[in-house]
């Protein structure tokens, strides 16, 4: 019984709102929501979540990293041609946009850690070097694959993303980064006096997100076939979007299992997104709607924090 | 000699100009609690960085059971069995009881990239077993635990290494009786099975009764060791400070500068575990608040400075009916907090003595849009002086000082802003009796200048000594008043806190 109590409290919240929302928005505009909306709700959040679960190591140790769109553009577009010029198909340009996501990543990270510097500016600047890399590449051209290798119906892609939420899963909740990750990002002080190599940890994140940007880059060109080249540090917008589905995952997840609060976050997101299009919003006001959302929901949700914390330290006084 | 586990040669460490260890040397030996004391500055926690290789000496050598010792970090010490329980809380949130006992040692539980939660509960609840805490298990989130249970987290993973000597530094400050007695009864089992312990404290009663022996450090060099019978606080009190104390530093019984006119009045309080609390404090008054660690009167004193803003009741300026709502409405009002913890939540330690002494006072400071240096320096110089800071000049860092001199810039702080109202949280926690003299000299000196004191203590002598009136605090109600008198005794305290 108090096993079941303990997954309702931990659950209850991350369902709760993804439901209720649809809910809502299906009373509020009968017309243009219903039950038919679920299948492409629940697609179009993948791979925002996808992304969102390597953000969240990021997030979680404190690193703001924001080359992860250019490292999303640089696996798309090299990763893409070397599997086209080699014809290696489907397969194989899922191993090297991972790969290339990850060497990415992990180049970003090392970056930081001979130079020691704050990641948000490592992370601008080797934006720019992948920006450039991307355009510079393959003669600018970007990345076009052939329509045959568009074969990411619904079922491939729900296969990346259940293979996804489970490295995830296991990475940041069952292996040894993950329980540093967890360490650093909950108390790097402690944690350095208990031998953690926090530099170490950090650049381990970066690598992480790095390599899920390769996954991301496959879902992404699997879906629409092509990757454009990018410029004055467009590619940031990508990252954004994944760190408002971690933000947003953070807050329904409480207690309980972050990798399926980002994917009910990323649910959340598109909610939004639906909203605004029943609403008939122009889309260019889609940002401000969205990031005026995000800020709202973190106020609450940090009064929320603030309030349970006060409890569970009176509950906590009261056991002693 | 082949019972000397560690012993240490001609220790040296300097910090810029400061000597803070010079040419000390010391031997501890199979099954000895030794304490090692002396006022802040002394020494001690450098010469114990050491020896867990947190810091490196300039000159001297160890050596560890007849072998050079030279640790790097405070893992490698742990490794060689010297484990070490800190003041502070070292614990993580937001991972469970096994991951914190763990931390850092993941890998005993690892296969490949995958670390076993289920083997790793298993052995954390075994030691947990072991060291008899049955409340709480190994897959707790350390969230929900106490600062004491937190605290026995901490002893666990220092066990777990089964360390050969545990150092313990000014752990038992922050503990409750019953928190402290789990301390002793580890440190007790320890020295049956032949292991050493170096207890670090400032109760020098809490050293007579858990030490056999007791080596004293003043300014950075060695004065000496007592042994058994030798062990008394009078003997330690005139080592450490140099000159006699005559025991005695609290306020002469008799004198009063209470007066009829309340200077704050606090009703109603409702927070967390306060429930329904209500007192006024007098102007020359000093009204003293006890209780056990957690009875919510830490909280309460953040109440009353405006720092929480409780669920029901209020906190009134009686003088202009003025509700402290924020901090800011407190320091504008000329009311004062010294917090329990200064590191965290009193001091800026990265910032210069200057600038910690007179960030509460910048309306002071502020001609038009301008603050000037000079004028800045001069009331950080003044502050500084009348509270006679240990310091090279005002420019030091604050992180550099001693804990009773940092103390001591915190005062100076509120001195700055000329306050009249303060609450101080356990004052003297963790710092030597000579700044605790000047403490209560400084107090009572505001007092008779018709200034109010509402003083936090987790020490009963304390509350005694330096009160005109106590209320003890018991889970979140005020459970018994005392004006200050000679019939009220330690005892008559203990039956309303526990």
């Amino acid at each position: 019984m108090k096993t079941v109590k303990n997954i309702m409290a931990k659950y209850a919240l991350m369902l709760i709102v993804p439901i209720a929302g649809f809910l809502v928005l299906w009373l509020v505009f009968p017309k243009a929501v219903g039950a038919r909306n679920i299948p492409s709700l629940l697609k179009q959040a993948i791979a925002p979540a996808v992304l969102g679960w390597g953000v969240l190591f990021n997030m979680k140790v404190g690193n703001w990293d924001f080359s992860v769109g250019s490292e999303v553009l640089i696996s798309s577009i090299i990763g893409g041609n070397l599997a086209i010029m080699y014809g290696l198909g489907m397969p194989g340009m899922l191993v090297l946009t991972v790969l290339i996501g990850l060497m990415a990543g992990a180049a970003v990270g090392l970056v930081y850690y001979m130079l020691k510097i704050p990641t948000i500016i490592v992370s601008i600047g080797m934006l720019l070097i992948y920006e450039s890399l991307g355009s510079y590449v393959f003669g600018g051209a970007g990345v076009y694959i052939p329509s045959g290798w568009k074969l990411l119906g619904t079922g491939a892609l729900f296969a990346i993303a259940g293979v996804s939420a489970a490295l995830s899963y296991f990475l940041f909740y069952r292996s040894g980064i993950g329980y540093h990750v967890r360490a650093v990002g909950n108390n790097a002080s402690v944690a350095a006096v208990n031998g953690l190599n926090v530099y170490k940890v950090k650049v381990f994140s970066i690598a992480i997100a790095g390599m899920f940007s390769g996954i991301y880059a496959m879902v992404c060109l699997g879906t629409s076939g092509v990757q454009k080249t990018v410029g004055s540090m467009n590619s940031m917008g990508t990252c954004f979007d994944a760190m408002m589905c971690v933000f947003v995952g953070m807050s329904i997840s409480r207690r309980g299992n972050l990798i399926a609060g980002i994917f009910c976050g990323s649910i959340v997101m598109q909610l939004i997104k639906l909203c605004l299009m029943a609403c008939g919003f122009p889309s260019e006001y889609n940002s401000i709607v969205i990031a005026v959302f995000v800020l709202a929901f973190m106020a609450m949700d940090s009064r929320a924090r603030a309030s349970a914390a006060g409890k569970r330290k009176s509950r906590a006084a009261g056991v002693a | 000699m082949d019972d000397v586990i560690l012993k240490l040669h001609g220790m040296v460490k300097s910090f810029g100009s400061t000597k803070a260890v010079q040419d000390v040397s010391m031997e501890l030996r199979k099954g000895q609690v030794l304490a090692l004391i002396g006022e802040n500055g002394s020494g001690k926690s450098t010469l114990m960085s050491m020896v867990t290789g947190t810091l490196q000496p300039d000159k001297g050598r160890m050596e560890l059971k007849g072998k050079e010792y030279v640790p790097d970090s405070i893992i490698a010490a742990g490794n060689s069995g010297v484990c070490i329980l800190i003041q502070e809380l070292g614990t993580i949130d937001g991972l469970t009881v096994a991951e914190n006992i763990f931390l850092g040692k993941e890998k005993r539980f690892a296969s490949g990239f995958r670390v076993s939660s289920r083997r790793m509960n298993q052995a954390a609840d075994e030691l947990l077993q072991s060291m008899g805490v049955s409340h709480f298990d190994a897959k707790t989130e350390v969230d929900a635990l106490s600062f004491e249970e937190r605290k026995l987290i901490e002893v666990c993973r220092a066990m777990y290494n089964d360390p050969d000597i545990l150092i313990v530094d000014e752990t038992t400050t922050a503990l409750s009786h019953t928190g402290r007695e789990k301390i002793y009864t580890i440190i007790e089992n320890l020295k049956k099975q032949q292991k050493a312990v170096v207890f670090i404290s400032h109760d020098l009663d809490e050293v007579q009764k858990v030490c056999d022996s007791a080596m004293i450090l003043r300014d950075g060099s060695y004065i000496g060791t007592l042994y058994g019978e030798e062990v008394t606080p009078e003997n330690m009190r005139q080592m450490m400070i140099g000159r006699d104390l005559s025991g005695n530093y609290y306020r002469t019984k008799g004198t009063t500068y209470v007066k009829e006119e309340v200077a704050l009045d606090v009703r109603n309080i409702q927070y967390g575990i306060l429930h329904d609390v209500s007192f006024q404090l007098h102007r020359g008054e000093i009204l003293g608040l006890g209780g056990l660690t957690e009875c919510g009167m830490h909280e309460l004193c953040k109440i009353v400075f405006g720092a929480i803003k409780p669920d029901a009741g209020e906190v009134e300026l009686t003088e202009n009916h003025v509700k402290i709502t924020s901090p800011a409405v407190a320091i504008k009002n000329h009311i004062a907090y010294l917090p329990k913890d200064r590191d965290n939540e009193s001091l800026f330690l990265m910032t210069s003595i200057k600038d910690n002494i007179t960030v509460a006072s910048m309306d002071r400071l502020r001609n038009g849009p301008f603050i000037t240096r000079k004028r800045e320096r001069d009331l950080a110089d003044q502050a500084a002086g009348q509270l006679s800071v240990k310091m090279r000049d005002v420019e030091q860092l604050t992180k550099e000082l001693s804990g009773g001199n940092k103390q001591k810039v915190v005062v100076a702080k509120w001195m700055a802003n000329e306050s009249d109202i303060l609450i101080m949280d356990c004052p003297t926690r963790g710092i030597d009796i000579g700044v605790k003299a000047a403490i209560y000299k400084l107090m009572e000196q505001l007092i008779s200048e018709g200034k109010a004191i509402l003083m936090v203590s987790e020490e009963i002598p304390e509350l005694l000594g330096m009160s005109d009136r106590i209320l003890i605090m018991k889970d979140g109600t005020i459970n018994g008043e005392f004006d200050r008198s000679e019939e009220v005794t330690e005892k008559s305290l203990i039956e309303k806190l526990i």
